[in-house]
């Protein structure tokens, strides 16, 4: 039982599913793509703290007596709230969710005490491997605007509590929330539902431009990383996730034509544009041959591999699918056709060994 | 983010898929195989596995790591939109098919294939390119200390015993591992009564027992007898100054999945639960133990955990330190804390152990290939699977007076075992530690 339907218009997908958990997420359209750089990774972290009718002890406090699990999770694409919890808890996880999108108080002292040192160490641990740092840059260099912003706050630039708030109203807005509720009864999660008064002001949608042929290289310590990137269009997820299941993904570990040669491909998918990467990383020397032989590997593609390998990229688009982002464009042999010529390319660590996209 | 929930990263980055709940069908084939599938029309990828029991705990010093490969290689490819998988634990292995939900009947084939045909597998295969693919799962898990200190830690409480062997062997032992070693494991423990085929996903039960019944041809025999063990107090230290800080576990003999006591030892483990000094929530949480840390930063990170085998298990918590100065502190409160479970641990502590405890078991079971391996599992070393009603109803009987009467058997002056990395000269002795296991006045 699937019924997607509009209540004051919010998008609200609900199923029912036998059993005891239950499961409730807003995914709010306003990721790392939207606002200031960093605004919305310290947005995230102000989630489930002290709103205006209950301090964040009380809520966690409540909630794990409850033995809910609650979680607010930050992606280019969007701010996740998810909570799971035990059915006959719906009622209250329903208007915690509530008061975080509606109440939150944006303390000045929480952004300093907490929210600040919380998404610094974010970005400090993943800013570790040269790996996170290449997918940056490869997003920077393929979207600029947008899905080109840094994932995380890094700290260079400075927002008030103030400015998070006015971002938050920005966001958190009724046309730009969506609800999934997971073994909840229908009726029932409407009728707490009812309770929400978003704002209902639009939200202005940036139109994605992507960019290809450029390079960018980052001198840094550890493992070496490369890889080739480049944005694509919705309208080609197919085609892609053909591609990487045909050469090697990540999602499907087995002995393929790029594992054999020690790189792997994935394909990122955002609402408005995704990112088709092909990478290697460890040795410099090691990743310099790897990423050479996976460049040529790519462009030497038949089209017959393409379309033996279309039950494995409906098995990966399976694979990457869930509940609260669908995928559900078809992948059939009509989408077995694709050239990658021209690309992006990020090359970090020994960038004195590394190959230039030239070379390649 | 909550404390109180093990892996919440993992539960959280994965799909969410309530397959918890359905009922489970079983049936049996004449050569003694279990066939146990859940149905769930949610699902977006069908899984199926063939287990059977033998883990490292089959092995001995010199065959160590020999049922890890031999899964490894029946379980690896990608074919048609069937990916094989293999999973590794202790006492059993799993080789698991995935694919979309139109396509199960293809999966089960070639389990079935696998299971009728593993000794070829193996022998027409590239023994000596899986052997190295191993040692370097190996590497892998010992290069990460937060993983690397709990196989030590099992490895140094079940020292003697094949139990506390590595699960994936070691680089020595895998190197000299042959193809009559695989031959051998396979032929004493792929038979009838140690395999378990279960499944799910958007799946028919009839149509998947049918199809595995006729191509499925594994020889009946016994389940071999498991190989004793037993836990002795001890410590490991294994210093290594270039890492930034000290990785310490400690645990206690713990309960097997057939003992009356096994959710106990989970709500008791829930009742200090994990801390993450970064998470925003980390000042908040309920356990008295995590507002003791916090304020101090005695620890960056803590969980505690319930391991268990067939017969019996580890109970305690690891933990990570940047601030070594403040070790003993840190491993002081929780080790008291400990003792409080014994004697004045109170009853709100406990309900709310208990909640985490319910949401945590239905909330792991969040996709298909969780499911397989967790009927798999369970079924294998406890011989059934109670259902997700009859294990929530377990947890709500218990009261505080059983978590007290269970602290006092298990945890009460008892021997503990201790594992660490990193920078341990900031840790106290064994005696020290093994002091604190009790009070003498409280």
């Amino acid at each position: 039982m699937l019924s997607r339907s509009a209540i004051r218009s919010y998008s609200v997908t609900v199923r029912d599913a036998p059993g005891n958990l239950s499961s409730v997420s807003v995914v709010i359209n306003g990721g790392s793509k939207a606002g200031k750089s960093g605004q919305a990774h310290l947005l995230s972290k102000f989630n489930f703290l002290n709103n205006e009718l209950k301090s964040g002890l009380r809520f966690t406090r409540e909630s794990e007596l409850l033995g809910g699990i609650v979680s607010s999770k930050l992606t280019r694409d969007s701010i996740i709230l998810n909570t799971q919890f035990l059915r006959e808890d719906l009622p209250y996880f329903v208007e915690s969710l509530n008061n975080v999108l509606t109440k939150t108080s944006f303390r000045p002292h929480e952004l300093s005490e907490i929210v600040l040192p919380s998404a610094l160490n974010d970005f400090t641990q993943a800013s570790k491997s040269n790996a996170f740092k290449g997918e940056e840059a490869l997003h920077k260099i393929s979207f600029k605007k947008g899905y080109g912003n840094s994932l995380y706050y890094d700290g260079s630039k400075s927002f008030s509590s103030e400015d998070i708030k006015e971002f938050s109203k920005t966001v958190y807005t009724s046309n730009n929330v969506e609800f999934f509720a997971s073994g909840v009864i229908e009726e029932d999660f409407k009728s707490f539902l009812s309770d929400l008064s978003l704002p209902t002001t639009s939200v202005e949608s940036v139109p994605v431009k992507s960019y290809i042929g450029k390079e960018s290289r980052i001198q840094s310590s550890g493992p070496s990383y490369a890889a080739i990137g480049l944005p694509i269009k919705p309208a080609d997820f197919a085609k892609f996730d053909i591609l990487s299941a045909t050469i090697g993904s990540s999602l499907l570990p087995s002995s393929s034509p790029l594992s054999k040669i020690g790189a792997i491909s994935r394909v990122l998918k955002y609402k408005d544009a995704g990112l088709f990467i092909v990478e290697s990383s460890g040795d410099a020397a090691q990743v310099s041959e790897s990423i050479k032989k996976a460049k040529s590997l790519i462009s030497s593609v038949s089209s017959s591999d393409l379309k033996s390998s279309v039950k494995s990229a409906n098995l990966l688009q399976a694979l990457q699918s869930s509940f609260e982002s669908p995928l559900s464009y078809s992948i059939d042999e009509s989408s077995a056709n694709v050239k990658v010529t021209d690309f992006n390319y990020v090359a970090v660590g020994d960038i004195d060994v590394l190959p230039f996209a030239d070379d390649l | 983010m909550i404390r109180g929930i093990k892996n919440i990263k993992a539960l959280s980055n994965k799909r969410f898929i309530s397959t918890a709940n359905t009922t489970t069908k079983y049936a049996s084939l004449s050569n003694g195989v279990t066939i146990a599938t859940e149905s769930n029309p949610h699902a977006k990828v069908s899984s199926i596995g063939l287990f059977y029991g033998a883990g490292s705990r089959s092995e001995h010093a010199y065959s160590n790591g020999i049922s890890a490969l031999t899964t490894n290689i029946l379980g690896s490819g990608l074919e048609n939109g069937v990916l094989l998988t293999s999973e590794n634990g202790k006492e059993t292995n799993g080789i698991i098919a995935q694919t979309t939900n139109d396509n199960i009947i293809e999966a089960s084939k070639i389990i079935a294939k696998i299971g009728s045909n593993a000794s070829e597998i193996i022998k027409g295969s590239e023994f000596e390119l899986f052997k190295k693919q191993l040692i370097g799962q190996g590497e892998q898990l010992e290069s990460v200390p937060q993983k690397m200190i709990l196989e030590h830690l099992s490895a140094s409480a079940f020292q003697g015993y094949s139990l506390g062997l590595p699960t994936l062997g070691t680089s020595s032992s895998v190197k000299d591992l042959q193809v009559d070693d695989a031959e051998r494991l396979l032929e004493k423990h792929l038979v009838g009564s140690n395999v378990v085929i279960s499944a799910s996903g958007n799946i028919n039960h009839d149509e998947l027992v049918e199809t595995i019944e006729s191509s499925l041809n594994i020889p009946q025999g016994h389940k071999p007898i498991t190989k004793p063990a037993s836990f002795l107090g001890s410590e490991v230290r294994m210093r290594d100054d270039t890492l930034p800080k000290a990785f310490v576990s400690i645990g206690v003999e713990g309960e097997g999945f057939t003992s009356p006591a096994y959710y106990v030892a989970k709500v008791a483990a829930n009742v200090f639960g994990s801390f993450d000094s970064k998470a925003t929530n980390a000042t908040l949480t309920s356990s008295k133990l995590s507002s003791m840390v916090h304020e101090y930063h005695l620890v960056d990170k803590f969980q505690h955990f319930s391991t268990s085998y067939s017969d019996n298990g580890l109970w305690g918590f690891s933990c990570e330190v940047s601030n070594v100065q403040l070790l003993d502190d840190f491993i002081h409160w929780t080790l008291k804390e400990w003792n409080r479970l014994s004697v004045s641990i109170t009853d709100a502590e406990i309900e709310r152990a208990k909640q985490q405890t319910k949401v945590q078991l239905l909330a792991e079971l969040n996709s298909t290939k969780s499911v397989v391996s967790d009927i798999g599992n369970k079924v294998l070393l406890s011989g059934y699977r109670n259902s997700i009603t009859e294990a929530l109803s377990k947890i709500d009987s218990i009261q505080t007076k059983d978590v007290k009467a269970w602290a006092k058997v298990a945890l009460w002056d008892k021997d503990i075992v201790i594992s660490s990395t990193g920078q341990t000269e900031a840790l106290m002795d064994y005696s020290k530690w093994r002091n604190q296991m009790a009070m003498l006045r409280w």
